[in-house]
């Protein structure tokens, strides 16, 4: 009895520990507050703006008469205000702070061609705010007579740069290293005379300049400054033609060289349409169109055929002969070999001998055997001084990459050993010295001091082979597919099947080397497993770099349907689950830091959050440092610090003037701060636009999703506002171990290239 | 690199070594007629013919002659040549039979089946050892040249009936196929129901630039057309005709609805410029291919269209 009343409290002193461990387990995880139980504070209106003062009033006829067209109306509505500024000033109170608006509406008035010509005047203001005045100098900027000057004098800074770059830099490393290394020194100087040469007669910025000139003239056909315009636009056209010509009539003399003769042809007659006096485009272009013609005169001859049967054939050599014709003309191959192999040794004329070898070499062809049929084929021709036309049919045979893809592949692969080898021994100059368009002997001699340090280099390059290895073979994979897709079941097919597998797998396209290791004819199960492992978790890591939810879950998809037996089939599983439940038409998000440095975006009127979310204390409840996601129509999702993501409706009126603040936000941003850019997101904007007028709907199409974050300043850009220095140089500091050389000295920086440059190229 | 890697990469460094050697010695190469010559006789054509009676022009392209030409159209070429130049001896009906023939062995793979049907007729007439071939052939062009002849009223068609004709000449060949399946027709067979699936595709993708309710019937039937005949040499050429038709698709409907306008939808421009993209990028990585070139530039062209879109379609925030 004792020891069961023992038993019985002991049991029950353990259930007490128990509960209170669980009981302290629970108290430490604090009990919700208020806010994250309803994360939006009770409706209340945003507060209510003051009604508009006299220079608010004044401001809005301004803008009116200028709407209008009445300019006189808008000066005098102008010197209104500026008289309640003063009177406002005498009082002690603050100015208005719209004169500076006027003064652009007023300035507006005239257009937009006429507008850049008071920017200057507005500009010498002093009462501009930052985001007119910077909006100002963008009007100025971008007219085209300043682009067009910009890039002149950017163009002109390039070239000065880059000469003086490089004759400062071996410079410097004389007088501070002394003459310890003149070799050096020596390319220095030869770099800055090649760095000269190269320069492109009509380049990029030119080309810009040129366009921008062109648009000035266009909308100013009568100005005074037409003719100067107009001057300096023949100028760089004229280049321009001269630059394009050399251009042409480079790629022609090159094309020229390989006999590519249609191709000279279209290459020098636009030489010739550039400048028509150019004698080298006339004479290319002359002997481009009288090879053709050659060629066609031979495409013709090739065409016809000498005799329809031997004249030297008896009369039963002809009837064997014509038997012959038709036995090739339908009788299995190895019958057409055999009759060929006996009228050959019933005394066939000599010159039928390669017709009939020809004939013969059908017979391996018949068994499908491929490496004897290249044998026959090769064994064509069989005399070494009578050239015959049957042997250059078995030659073209030969030469057919898909017809006769072993042999070719062995030839792929010995010229990709010979490329490897190429480079282990010349590295850069592996396929001969570079063609910088000078004369070919000084070219070389430039180059030699290089080829001496590349030689020299050999021993890193058998470092770095492993690594290179996958940028060779490329003629082997090529050929190596044409074999597997023409010879599936062929004699080489294993081989060729093992080999691409390892090229691919060196590549890193697994796919591939699956496809292969799966084609042989016993694969190897571990390679196999160990492909599609890797693929599995390629198309996994690929999945989180689409920007579309469909497509995102149809790679996941892949993973599980065809790679389930993979380990990256559990991390598939749970983002597939993932995207799944936290599918919604929208993800656009706003950070908490963005929502801090926002206030107007969350207060009443708008999201409507309550403030102790956003406060910086935890105890009371906050935003995590996610933020708020835009799941769609007027739905927020509010991540909260050690809770669950709670969702909530926003009132429809406030969700919209939300909107219409958050757009305002990201203007004002644009406008103030030179570091932002606006970021391209079409279906954010459709979003936005819609809500702003209460239209937004739950577009269900992943095309149709924005996964856009607002983040704050300092997210984006560190705390730290750096600042380019007002120099236009950089001073250098450079040590080099392997010449042993030290150099300090400045450099100009080099301008960087235009958004639009690629327009020009 | 693994070991058998590195193996084989020294024996073929050894022979390259060893290649190196002897490449200044002289070797001999087999003497070669040059390209533009005529060639020597009958005997020689027919035997280029019969060599690529039996290629499978459905999965690879024909192939081509000494002079690059392909080699149907160049024997034919020539068997026409020696029928001007010799036109005495042939009536006296020497090597007639042959020379008919293998024209009509060449004509079935240009797809001139009437052509064709005629000479396999002249064969047979002549009663031959050819004979029996011949009817084989004529037998089977007759069928290739009644099924893909051409619709004698395509205007007056609605595009129902035009989609039910394209059916009714699938349904032949595919029959017509599977009684050649063991021949050499079979590629020729093959060829055809894709150069028909391909004619119905382009018909379509033509209607939608007229009625924009075919666009979709376009998109399946261009889509249709990658899927079926994947094996096909031309399966790259679909895909860019199918990238083609999302393209054309996006700019039409930019033109309905201009980028800045209120009414265009970037999802829906997006859509169309997306599968256009993805196809024409396909395309430009299949190395050792005519058409990566192509789609290369098509790409390139596509992408700066879509920029200009892109600019106008976006408000400066």
């Amino acid at each position: 009895m004792k020891r069961s009343c023992r038993r019985s409290s002991a049991a029950k002193a353990l259930s007490l520990l128990a509960c209170t461990a669980l009981l302290a387990g629970c108290a430490g995880e604090r009990a919700p507050k208020p806010a994250e139980w309803s994360p939006l504070a009770p409706p209340a209106h945003a507060a209510r703006e003051p009604l508009p003062d006299d220079a608010e009033r004044s401001a809005v006829r301004i803008a009116a008469a200028a709407l209008a067209g009445r300019r006189a109306d808008a000066e005098a509505e102008s010197a209104a205000l500026e008289r309640e500024d003063a009177a406002r000033e005498a009082r002690g109170e603050e100015r208005s702070g719209l004169a500076d608006n006027a003064a652009e509406l007023i300035a507006a008035c005239d257009g937009s061609e006429a507008f850049p010509q008071d920017v200057d005047e507005l500009l010498a203001r002093d009462d501009l705010d930052p985001a007119l005045r910077r909006r100002l100098e963008h009007a100025r900027d971008t007219t085209p007579l300043a682009i067009a000057d910009t890039r002149l004098s950017e163009e002109l800074r390039f070239k000065v740069g880059s000469l003086f770059n490089r004759i400062v830099e071996p410079l410097s490393t004389l007088a501070i290293s002394g003459a310890i290394n003149p070799v050096a020194a020596a390319r220095g100087a030869l770099s800055t005379l090649l760095t000269a040469w190269s320069f492109p007669s009509a380049s990029p910025r030119e080309r810009e300049a040129l366009h921008e000139y062109d648009e000035w003239l266009a909308r100013h056909p009568e100005s005074p400054d037409g003719a100067e315009v107009r001057a300096e636009a023949d100028t760089l056209r004229e280049k321009l033609a001269r630059e394009r010509s050399r251009r042409d009539l480079r790629g022609a003399n090159t094309a020229a060289g390989r006999h590519e003769w249609d191709v000279v042809e279209i290459l020098a007659g636009r030489a010739l349409r550039q400048t028509p006096d150019s004698s080298e485009a006339q004479r290319l272009l002359a002997t481009a169109r009288s090879e053709l013609a050659a060629e066609d005169a031979r495409a013709h001859s090739s065409l016809t055929v000498r005799e329809l049967v031997p004249a030297s054939l008896s009369p039963e050599q002809s009837e064997r002969y014509l038997a012959l014709a038709r036995a090739t003309a339908v009788a299995p191959p190895g019958e057409v070999a055999r009759d060929a192999r006996l009228f050959a040794a019933a005394g066939a004329p000599a010159e039928l001998a390669p017709e009939l070898r020809l004939l013969e070499s059908f017979e391996p062809l018949g068994r499908g055997d491929e490496d004897a049929t290249a044998a026959a084929l090769a064994a064509v021709p069989g005399s070494r001084d009578a050239p015959d036309t049957a042997s250059r049919q078995a030659g073209a045979l030969l030469a057919d990459s898909s017809r006769n893809a072993w042999a070719h592949y062995l030839e792929a692969r010995s010229a990709d050993d010979r490329a490897r080898w190429r480079w282990i021994a010349l590295g850069q100059f592996a396929n001969g010295f570079p063609d910088r368009g000078l004369w070919r002997p000084l070219e070389t001699l430039l180059d030699v001091p290089g080829l001496a340090m590349t030689l020299a280099s050999f021993p890193l390059r058998m470092i770095q082979y492993p690594g290179a290895r996958s940028h060779f073979a490329g003629g082997v994979v090529i050929q190596g597919e044409r074999y597997v897709a023409r010879y599936p079941q062929g004699v080489h097919a294993e081989q060729v099947h093992g080999e691409l597998e390892e090229l691919y797998a060196q590549r890193g396209y697994v796919a591939a080397a699956l496809r292969h290791a799966e084609a042989r004819q016993s694969p190897d199960a571990k390679a196999v497993a160990g492909y599609r492992a890797a693929l599995a978790q390629q198309l996994v890591d690929s999945s989180q770099k689409e920007k579309r939810v469909d497509v995102r879950l149809a790679y996941l998809g892949t993973v599980l349907r065809e790679f389930g037996d993979t380990p990256a089939a559990k991390e598939a599983r749970e983002k597939f689950h993932k995207e799944k439940t936290d599918a919604s038409p929208q993800k656009i998000r706003l950070t908490h830091d963005f929502l801090v440095e926002n206030p107007a975006l969350w207060g009443p009127g708008a999201l409507g959050i309550a403030p102790e979310l956003l406060d910086g204390k935890r105890a009371n409840g906050e935003i995590a440092e996610r933020g708020v996601t835009l799941l769609g129509k007027n739905v927020i999702q509010l991540e909260l610090e050690d809770r669950e993501p709670m969702v909530a409706h926003v009132p429809p009126d406030d969700f919209a003037r939300f909107v219409a603040l958050l757009e305002e936000t990201s203007r004002a941003g644009l406008e103030r701060d030179e570091r932002e850019k606006a970021v391209p997101d079409a279906a954010r904007d459709e979003f936005l636009s819609d809500a702003r007028l209460g239209l937004a709907g739950a577009d269900p199409r992943s095309s149709a999703r924005s996964e856009a974050v607002y983040q704050s300043t300092h997210e984006k850009y560190g705390f730290v506002h750096s600042r380019d220095s007002i120099l236009p140089v950089d001073i250098v500091l450079q040590g080099d171990i392997d010449t042993l050389g030290l150099a300090a000295f400045p450099r100009i920086r080099m301008p960087e290239p235009a958004p639009d440059e690629l327009l020009y190229e | 690199m693994t070991r058998a890697g590195a193996r084989r990469f020294g024996a073929r460094a050894c022979a390259a070594l060893v290649a190196l050697g002897l490449a200044g010695c002289h070797s001999w190469v087999p003497p070669s007629a040059p390209t533009d010559q005529p060639t020597q006789d009958l005997l020689e054509v027919v035997a280029v013919l019969r060599l690529h009676v039996d290629d499978d022009t459905y999965r690879f392209p024909p192939a081509r002659d000494v002079s690059g030409r392909n080699v149907y159209r160049a024997s034919f070429e020539r068997l026409e040549s020696l029928e001007t130049a010799h036109p005495e001896k042939l009536s006296s009906g020497y090597a007639t039979d042959v020379l008919w023939f293998s024209k009509a062995r060449a004509l079935e793979r240009l797809g001139e089946y009437e052509l064709a049907t005629l000479h396999y007729e002249r064969v047979f007439q002549l009663d031959t050892e050819l004979t029996e071939p011949a009817r084989r052939g004529y037998a089977v062009c007759r069928r290739l040249a009644l099924a893909t002849a051409p619709d004698p009223k395509p205007v007056d068609r609605t595009p129902q009936e035009v989609a039910d004709r394209w059916t009714e000449r699938r349904r032949q060949l595919e029959e017509l196929k599977s009684d050649v399946a063991g021949e050499h027709w079979r590629y020729v067979v093959e060829e055809e129901i894709e150069r028909g699936d391909a004619a119905e595709s382009a018909y379509f993708t033509a209607q939608a630039a007229i009625d924009p309710r075919l666009e979709p019937t376009a998109l399946q039937r261009a889509t249709q057309l990658v899927e079926v005949h994947r094996e096909s040499k031309n399966k790259n050429r679909h895909m860019l005709a199918l990238a083609d038709l999302y393209a054309e698709l996006s700019r039409r409907y930019a033109r309905r609805y201009p980028p800045a306008s209120l009414g265009f939808d970037p999802a829906t421009f997006d859509e169309y410029a997306e599968d256009a993209t993805k196809l024409y990028e396909v395309v430009a990585q299949q190395d050792g291919t005519v058409e990566k070139l192509e789609a290369a530039h098509k790409l390139e062209a596509y992408l700066s269209y879509m920029l200009q879109v892109h600019e106008e379609k976006l408000p400066p925030q």
